[in-house]
């Protein structure tokens, strides 16, 4: 027993390195940090929401319905006038729901003619947050709906519609984007919106990560085997041999997320398919709201080719200080952190929503932009896709200067991650 | 006699150690000579900043008559360097990290053959060159190293402890590979802390402990001088 105690202790001492250590720390204040913006962006969410409100009936149901909203964590603003009218001022005002509750709204009611109500709502964010507004308005009609329901059973008519006594006002749903107003449910539009853009994060999160440690596992096995040693001696400039070995291990990444976006492609087609012949509708519909499949693609494409360079040449320059292969664990810590960071706030949260100072973080990372891209797209934001495209490629001709610059120097082999054990 | 190379007053520090204190020498053309010191005595430095992986701090070094500071693009295409304990790229097979090397050094075809064919009868390794170089022993790894080094007919090569960690066969086997090269024209600058090894190959030795040059000349001559038998011994009254 004494002896495994031994071997288990040596074990513990070999694995349980810095090396090993820093990346979880690290890991640890990152999740913590998310997980404080997360619940400052819960608390925002929680706040009451506003929604414009016409009411053409003036009735004592729509009075009723409108003061049940004002209940419901819901700021009433009353407005007059036609879509359009209602729809730019919603916009001016950032306020991203409408209702219109028609004219002879109560009269259809007693009726048991099922009223239409109709909700607009703007799609201004695909962050899960901006769904809030919209699902509260929801959920308050449907408690309305019941009560109303309630109302008409107590006075119950032998030949009544069930649908006209169980949901006595009929709710349609429009959605509101880039000036065009379509019937559909917002918060399924957004969902589609982001089941197709899903897989592309996440293709992009492991491609960089793989690459990064690649590049940097290659290095700090050259610099154990002494091969780059004789490398760099050889009669070629060190700068072809950067350019070399970034390439090389671009090509493989590159080469890794055509393998990835096919295999998602079949995995996610069933899945996109498994409404049936609503979910095709509904499909149909995301696309003519976005933009072009071949503009979508090609984009997305070039954002992650982009990304590929720039964390091959940040890897480059990073696996430098690495000085085996263990260390290589160490040095692409950075790398990791600056992929994770954009991929979880785009994820989760609404960029735009965030502090300016965060909003400054999150545009100077180069990994930020293949994330947003997709967003940027639906949301037409040309300037941002153009300037996060150009931005990304000057980041690499950055990073690969300063690691061609190195390369020429000693601290090819003397730069060292200075960690003890 | 034409200088093959040309050191004066090198100077080199890492940070606060001064690993290489006002170093002197000069190596003939067509000659071993070997750099001999105990471990961490300034010959790896030596050699890197020869082979144009480091920068001194202040010095000349020049290899043939071209200064290894100013024109290192010139001068890689004179030398061959082997690292000491180096290894090669080991998914590769034998055979395919010479034609990697093969290529690296020239566009002519012709030329690369003339490469591949000397590497071959150096390596002495067969059929066993299509093997990945993973499944090599360190002798066989060590050979085809010093093969990769010298097909390419460089005017001098720089070993860095070519013989360090072989058994006695291999040792010997490297021996007279690194004289035959020098038979036929060319010029060696080795490394060694193996002081018999350097006293049966080179024709000139200089003696460096921590950074400084304590003797240097023919090993007859010092022998001479010390009333020593081997260079261990000449090396022991120097550093007294």
């Amino acid at each position: 027993m004494r002896q495994v105690f031994i071997l288990v202790k040596k074990e513990i001492k070999e694995l349980l390195t810095w090396s090993l250590l820093i990346p979880i720390i690290v890991m640890v204040f990152f999740f913590t940090f998310i997980g404080r913006l997360m619940k400052g962006e819960m608390k925002k969410a929680s706040t009451p929401k506003p929604i414009i409100v016409v009411d053409y009936d003036k009735s004592g149901l729509s009075n009723y319905i409108i003061t049940s909203l004002g209940q419901r964590n819901l700021i009433v603003k009353e407005l007059n006038g036609n879509v359009e009218y209602l729809l730019a001022q919603a916009q001016k005002s950032n306020v991203n729901t409408i209702l219109i509750l028609p004219e002879s709204l109560e009269q259809k009611f007693v009726k048991l003619e099922r009223p239409e109500i109709q909700i607009y709502s703007l799609i201004n964010s695909l962050s899960p947050f901006s769904d809030i507004g919209s699902s509260t308005l929801k959920s308050a009609l449907s408690i309305v709906n019941e009560s109303l329901g309630v109302r008409l059973i107590k006075s119950i008519k032998q030949d009544a519609p069930i649908s006209a006594i169980k949901h006595p006002i009929k709710v349609t749903d429009f959605v509101s984007f880039k000036n065009q107003t379509i019937q559909a449910d917002p918060i399924q539009i957004k969902n589609n919106i982001r089941v197709q853009n899903v897989f592309l994060p996440v293709i992009l999160l492991m491609v960089i990560i793989y690459i990064s440690q690649m590049i940097a596992a290659a290095m700090g096995q050259e610099k154990e085997n002494k091969t780059l040693e004789t490398l760099l001696t050889f009669p070629v400039s060190r700068f072809k041999i950067l350019v070399g070995k970034m390439l090389g291990a671009a090509s493989v990444a590159i080469l890794l997320s055509i393998v990835f976006l096919v295999g998602m492609k079949f995995y996610m087609t069933p899945i996109t398919q498994m409404g049936g012949a609503a979910a095709t509708t509904l499909a149909k519909t995301t696309i003519s709201i976005g933009p072009s499949q071949t503009v979508f693609y090609a984009v997305l494409t070039l954002a992650l080719f982009l990304a590929i360079i720039c964390a091959a040449s940040l890897a480059t320059l990073l696996s430098i200080f690495a000085s085996d292969a263990k260390q290589a664990q160490v040095v692409i810590t950075p790398i990791n952190l600056l992929v994770i960071f954009p991929y979880f706030i785009v994820l989760l949260l609404d960029i735009n929503s965030l502090s300016i100072f965060l909003k400054i973080i999150l545009y100077i990372i180069p990994f930020t932009y293949p994330f947003i891209m997709s967003q940027a797209l639906f949301f037409n934001q040309i300037p941002l896709i153009i300037g996060g495209m150009i931005y990304m490629v000057i980041f690499a001709i950055i990073m690969t200067a300063i690691a061609a610059k190195i390369f020429s120097s000693d601290q090819i082999l003397t730069a060292k991650l200075r960690i003890r054990r | 006699m034409t200088k093959a190379c040309i050191v004066q007053e090198l100077s080199k520090s890492y940070g606060r150690l001064e690993a290489l204190k006002n170093i002197s020498f000069e190596i003939n053309q067509g000659e071993i000579f070997g750099l001999i010191g105990p471990n961490g005595s300034g010959k790896t430095t030596t050699l890197r900043i020869l082979a144009t992986l480091l920068k001194p701090d202040k010095g000349i070094a020049k290899i043939f008559d071209i200064d290894v500071i100013k024109h290192p693009a010139e001068i890689r295409r004179l030398i061959s360097y082997l690292p000491e304990e180096a290894g090669a790229y080991k998914n590769l097979s034998g055979i395919d990290y010479l034609k990697f090397i093969a290529d690296l050094y020239s566009a002519d075809a012709g030329e690369r053959k003339q490469f591949l064919d000397r590497a071959t009868t150096i390596t002495d390794l067969g059929v066993r060159l299509k093997d990945k170089v993973k499944t090599f022993s360190k002798g066989m790894t060590r050979k085809l190293l010093l093969a990769r080094a010298l097909m390419t007919s460089p005017k001098l090569a720089i070993l860095d402890e070519p013989t360090v960690g072989l058994d006695v066969l291999n040792s010997l086997e490297i021996r007279k590979i690194v004289k035959e090269f020098v038979h036929q024209g060319g010029t060696v600058l080795l490394s060694s802390h193996n002081m018999l090894e350097v006293e049966f190959l080179s024709d000139h030795v200089a003696l460096i402990k921590e950074g400084a040059i304590l003797e240097m000349g023919k090993v007859g001559e010092l022998k001479e001088k010390y009333h020593a038998k081997n260079l261990e011994e000449i090396f022991f009254g120097a550093a007294q």
